[in-house]
């Protein structure tokens, strides 16, 4: 039973050889396995001596000789990098594996601190080794599809059978089947293509470099598509909380991870809120803040000929000036732009009068609560929902602020992931 | 399916949304004849409602009340009651943004013109009605969650304040032995029956987990903040005084005092929270009406709901422009009564169709 | 572009275009064809957060009734008022002897003004408190707001007033308002005595050993000091807290008014002598000062009753026991009549640091 679920991976491979009139056959999973080994020491040798007594001889010399009699340990050793051959109805393993390190770098985009640091590769069959490495139950299911007329490229679709929903892989699976475009050659277009919407902001897959994400994932469940040509991951479906857990939250303990995790929807909030809170309560209900610190932003706002909303554009659009050129600056430069946008426009515009202190320790607070956020993809989003909030607070104040994050609310909990709800606090079955 | 709780917090929003719709003042009216053996007599019958509908949902699992009544009764009949409900969880929805905007006209935004802040609710609300009504719960149940420590906040603040007049409380206690008013029956009763667009939500919602103790937990939190909606104002303002105060509400919040609060005025928070809830109210209200008319099969294709909210925008919008600030409760007295005889329809409606289905099982 | 369009009719106002009102105070008219004389006091937002300097300006106008003044100051000031920030209304001396429920009426209507603003009566007037500027203070009017918002730890003399509260003693039957008075003598304001009101005026004041005792009484006292003298010298007892109880016993013909008093006080100073006080002489001082706080409250109950002023509330708890049967004025023609039976209890703790 196993072993034909097992067979069923795309990765699965089956070799006869004959010779004069002896066959052997044996089977592997060629993504543990080391293709250059079983050629040199199986294949090789097979067809070079002389009598079929020697070949048996020289094969129980190679390492990890193991006769097998039952199903489940034969599939545990496959998964685990050994060849199975099947000699005159009895079956014997030969451990031939590969655990690919050599052409593994570090994961560049996600940081962790205590962790797993290598990152996937955008070689399929490197990637599959990590993970079929760090995952070895033989529910892994992998299965290949070609998408893209002209590239060409291979997509690859791995799951585990016994923890996924039938439904989602079946709209997984006919979304990619039905794809039709020319060229696809990364992992973010083929994103776009699944949702397959005119106006999307949110991400509704996520998308990873590590494989020990991957792999948590697919523990709990989810499905990963790897597109070959570069080192990402997609992993669907994605709920909103699941782009503020970093890989951090399972090496910590509990106490600590459910803390930073809090600490992020606090940054969250904080990053979206407050520069439209901030213009609300300066422009329309100043009754809201204490006598006293309504009277600092009144004195440190004398000198500002500005009103509130245009300051706080100009400097929230510097901001984002500010990290669109830190991100494709080459390194050499990149520090000093930080510098002179950061240190000397902050400094110099509130000394020159043209907005007020606090408006830039606003801004600092707002960019640097955006970069707690562990995901990249989320970036870019918050980045943009950002300013219809703003506006909304110039315009109305904040009935404008509530009345704008209760659209954004409805509009996210209307999202869908691969038919399954995008932003829920706890998990619905 | 969705859990349970989604009919707590249905239930919860319904609570919280008294404050908006002046069920406390209804109340006060007649707190010198009558509103507290109206409030125990409601208590009573709000019970009942409850257990009746959980029960008769209960028995018809994932079935809106277009599909429970297919069968059971003659389609004029069911037609009949559809176009009632549309009718009047329409205005409901109505009738709660009218009293919306006239309080935040009155404290957040005094010189924004009515109409403006009209407008915006409307466009949020019709925005959020078209959405699918599973979005609509969760984003009830967000805001929900978030509401709880608001109402934790102010419970916990009356209880430990030295401030509040203990006598008056005492004293509005002993007014029982008058015979209940209908009006006051009525307001308090909507606290308990509010929820009873379950009969859109029902597809969605599992009803046969619910047991017994969850149905006694929410009844005792009903009675909690029903008590509590009666008795912390005359606390803080007195029996005399409390029918003088238009909106009791937040006059209440706004006299309670905090040493180390990083707002000047608690009225704000208590506001800010009080206008998600309502508007999540409203949308639900209207949703409702939209997802019933869905039910009639009227091979709508997407124009006809379109026609439909069309419809609500304009009558709303005459509603809003006729009704005074001074004339509106006497408007919420005669919904109340309205939304209590529609009720009862509803239950013996139910309870008809669960005596029939067990009669033929 | 857009944006500035729509801004225009959209009541949108930068916070260096508002003014701050931190206290409101009124005044008799100077002019004798106008009633009331409406002072508010605006604060002025100073450019460097470092030297904290509150400066403010008092604006002025006499009129007929407040909303009048309040809108007549609108043309003396290029900001736009904010009321949100107003925590404490003064109402003059002459003012609160004449008639004081047309101003609180107005205090409660409006949606603007907190309800817990610090009620006080000013003495002499309500202007000179208002133009008093302290040593130290961080923004003007801060000063007394936190003179009230810490008087219940800090100072026995005082009992702060809300405004909510005020307004729910002049509708209630059964209860009248104490309000504390500011006074301001030549270098500071002082604040240590309570004004008695009916329904409509001011009509007695307590000195200041007496609203401490009328403090213990009400909310009770946090550090008040009491002197004793007996045989072997002057003690000063500190009470660091007390608190009072009571019951209304009896019918309608002869009503008792039950109080229990319970002090945690310390020996703080004794004068004359370093002698040490043995446990004898700590029994014997319990005695009297059980003593002399029962005859200080029976003394200052029944001053108040002379006057049938009501500002602790026996009515309300008398109305509020079965209100069915109980009458107003049934209670009126009793009041006059009621008893106090006071017993004190007094724990000395101990004596300082030495014996």
């Amino acid at each position: 039973m196993r072993f034909r679920s097992i067979q069923n991976n795309y990765d699965f491979q089956k070799k006869s050889l004959k010779k004069y009139d002896r066959n052997i056959t044996f089977y592997f999973l060629d993504s543990v396995c080391d293709e250059k080994k079983i050629t040199q020491l199986l294949i090789t040798p097979f067809y070079e001596y002389e009598s079929f007594s020697l070949y048996k001889n020289y094969l129980e010399s190679l390492p990890g000789w193991e006769i097998i009699s039952e199903e489940a340990i034969m599939v545990e050793k496959m998964l685990n990098g050994n060849v199975i051959l099947n000699l005159d109805n009895i079956n014997y393993s030969i451990t031939l594996s590969n655990y690919s390190s050599s052409a593994v770098s570090e994961s560049t985009e996600e940081n962790v601190l205590q962790g797993p640091k290598d990152g996937l590769n955008g070689n399929i069959s490197i990637s599959l080794n990590m993970i079929r490495n760090r995952y070895k139950k033989n529910t892994l299911q992998v299965e290949k599809y070609i998408v893209g007329s002209q590239s060409k490229t291979n997509v690859v679709v791995l799951y585990d059978t016994n923890l996924i929903e039938i439904n989602v892989y079946r709209n997984l699976v006919e979304k990619i089947k039905g794809l039709n475009v020319e060229v696809l050659q990364s992992c973010g277009q083929l994103q776009k293509l699944l949702i397959n919407k005119k106006w999307m902001l949110f991400p509704l897959f996520l998308t990873t470099e590590r494989p020990d994400r991957v792999v948590n994932n697919l523990s709990s469940g989810k499905i990963i598509v790897l597109v070959e040509g570069t080192p990402w991951a997609l992993i669907g479906p994605a709920t909103f909380f699941d782009f503020f857990k970093s890989m951090d939250d399972v090496v910590q303990l509990s106490i600590v991870s459910k803390f930073l995790t809090s600490i992020r929807i606090v940054a969250l909030l904080i990053t979206v809120l407050l520069p439209a809170i901030y213009v609300a309560v300066i422009s329309y209900s100043p009754e809201v803040l204490q006598v006293q610190f309504a009277l600092l932003i009144a004195g440190s706002r004398i000198s500002v000929p500005f009103p509130s909303y245009i300051e706080i554009l100009f400097l929230m659009l510097m901001a984002e000036f500010l990290i669109e050129a830190s991100l494709r600056l080459p390194k050499t430069i990149s520090s000093s732009a930080t510098t002179v946008g950061g240190l000397i426009l902050g400094q110099t515009a509130s000394q020159a009068g043209l907005v007020g202190d606090i408006m830039i320790i606003v801004v600092s607070i707002v960019a640097i609560s955006l970069f707690s956020i562990p995901i990249n993809a989320m970036h870019q989003a918050i980045r943009v929902i950002r300013y219809p909030i703003i506006i909304f607070a110039s315009l109305f104040g904040m009935l404008g602020v509530i009345v704008s994050t209760l659209g954004i609310l409805c509009y996210l909990c209307n999202l869908r992931s691969l038919g399954k709800p995008y932003f829920t606090l706890f998990n619905n079955s | 399916m969705l859990g349970k709780r989604y009919v707590i917090y249905l239930f919860y929003l319904n609570l919280v949304l008294c404050i908006t719709v002046f069920v406390p003042q209804i109340l006060y009216k007649n707190s010198l004849n009558g509103s507290i053996s109206s409030i125990c007599l409601a208590i009573i019958v709000g019970g009942c409602f409850i257990y009746v509908l959980q029960k008769v949902f209960a028995q018809f699992p994932e079935q809106n009340i277009n599909q429970i009544l297919i069968h059971k009764v003659p389609n004029w009949l069911r037609k009949l009651y559809i176009i009632y409900s549309l009718i009047f969880w329409y205005l409901t929805g109505a009738l709660f943004i009218v009293a919306l905007t006239q309080v935040v006209k009155l404290f957040i935004n005094p010189e924004t013109p009515l109409m403006l802040t009209y407008f915006i609710f409307l466009a949020l609300i019709i925005f959020a009605i078209v959405l699918k009504t599973k979005s609509l719960l969760y984003v009830t149940e967000l805001v929900v969650i978030s509401h709880i420590p608001i109402v934790l906040f102010v419970n916990i603040r009356f209880f430990s304040d030295p401030y509040v007049f203990k006598d008056s409380i005492y004293q509005s206690l002993t007014y029982f032995k008058h015979f209940p008013k209908i009006n006051s029956f009525t307001a308090a009763i909507f606290v308990f029956t509010g929820f009873s667009n379950l009969i859109v939500f029902n597809e969605k919602i599992n009803m046969k987990l619910i047991k017994k103790r969850d149905i006694i937990g929410i009844f005792l939190f009903g009675i909690f903040v029903l008590l509590t909606l009666y008795f912390i104002p005359i606390g803080y303002l007195g029996l005399k005084g409390v029918p003088k105060a238009v909106f009791v509400w937040l006059s209440t919040v706004d006299s309670m005092h905090f040493d180390y609060l990083f707002v000047e005025r608690i009225i704000y928070i208590i506001l800010f929270v009080q206008i998600f809830s309502s508007l999540v109210y409203i949308i639900l209200c209207w949703h409702t009406s939209v997802e019933l008319f869905k039910t009639l099969n009227l091979n709508y294709g997407g124009m006809y709901k379109w026609i439909l909210i069309s419809f609500f925008i304009c009558v709303t919008t005459i509603i809003q422009i006729l009704i005074r600030e001074l004339d509106i409760l006497k408007y919420f007295i005669m919904f109340f009564n309205y939304c209590a005889f529609s009720n009862l329809l509803l239950v013996i409606l139910l309870l008809y169709v669960s005596i029939k289905k067990r009669h033929a099982s | 572009m857009g944006t500035t369009f729509l801004l225009s009719g959209c009541t949108f106002k930068d916070i260096d275009k508002r003014a701050f009102v931190t206290s409101i105070g009124i005044d008799q008219s100077e002019t004798s064809d106008k009633k009331y004389k409406v002072m508010i006091k605006v604060a002025i937002p100073k450019g460097d957060p470092k030297q904290p300097e509150s400066d403010f300006v008092i604006l002025t106008s006499n009129t007929d009734s407040i909303t009048e003044g309040l809108s007549l100051m609108k043309s003396q000031i290029d900001k736009e008022l904010v009321f949100g920030h107003n925590n404490s209304l003064l109402i003059g001396e002459q003012l609160a002897k004449s008639n004081i429920q047309p101003i609180l009426e107005f205090f409660v209507r409006r949606p603007d003004i907190q309800m817990t603003s610090y009620l006080s009566v000013a003495r002499p007037n309500a202007f000179e408190v208002l133009n008093f500027k302290p040593a130290a203070e961080q923004v003007s009017g801060n000063f007394l707001k936190s003179f009230f918002d810490f008087s219940k730890t800090e100072s026995p003399y005082i009992d702060s007033l809300f405004l909510y509260d005020a307004f729910r003693r002049e509708t209630e039957d059964g209860i009248t308002i104490a309000m504390p008075i500011v006074e301001k003598k030549k270098t500071q304001l002082e604040v240590d005595q309570i004004a008695l009101f009916n329904k409509y005026k001011m009509l007695m004041e307590l000195s200041s050993n007496e609203s401490e005792t009328f403090r213990l009484l009400t909310t009770g006292i946090y550090n008040g000091n009491l002197n004793v003298r007996n045989k072997n010298g002057m003690y000063i007892i500190n009470m660091e807290k007390g608190k009072s109880k009571y019951k209304l016993k009896g019918q309608n013909r002869s009503i008792k008014a039950n109080y229990t008093i319970k002090i945690k006080a310390i020996i703080e100073e004794k004068i004359d002598g370093l002698a040490i006080i043995s446990k004898s002489e700590i029994a014997e001082l319990r005695k009297q000062v059980e003593d002399k706080i029962d005859a200080e409250a029976t003394d200052l109950l029944t001053k108040i009753k002379k006057q049938n002023l009501d500002p602790i509330g026996f009515g309300l708890r008398y109305m509020s026991r079965d209100s069915e049967n109980r009458k107003m004025d049934l209670w009126d023609k009793n009041y006059p009549k009621l008893s106090f039976n006071i017993k004190t209890k007094v724990e000395i703790k101990g004596t300082g640091l030495i014996q």
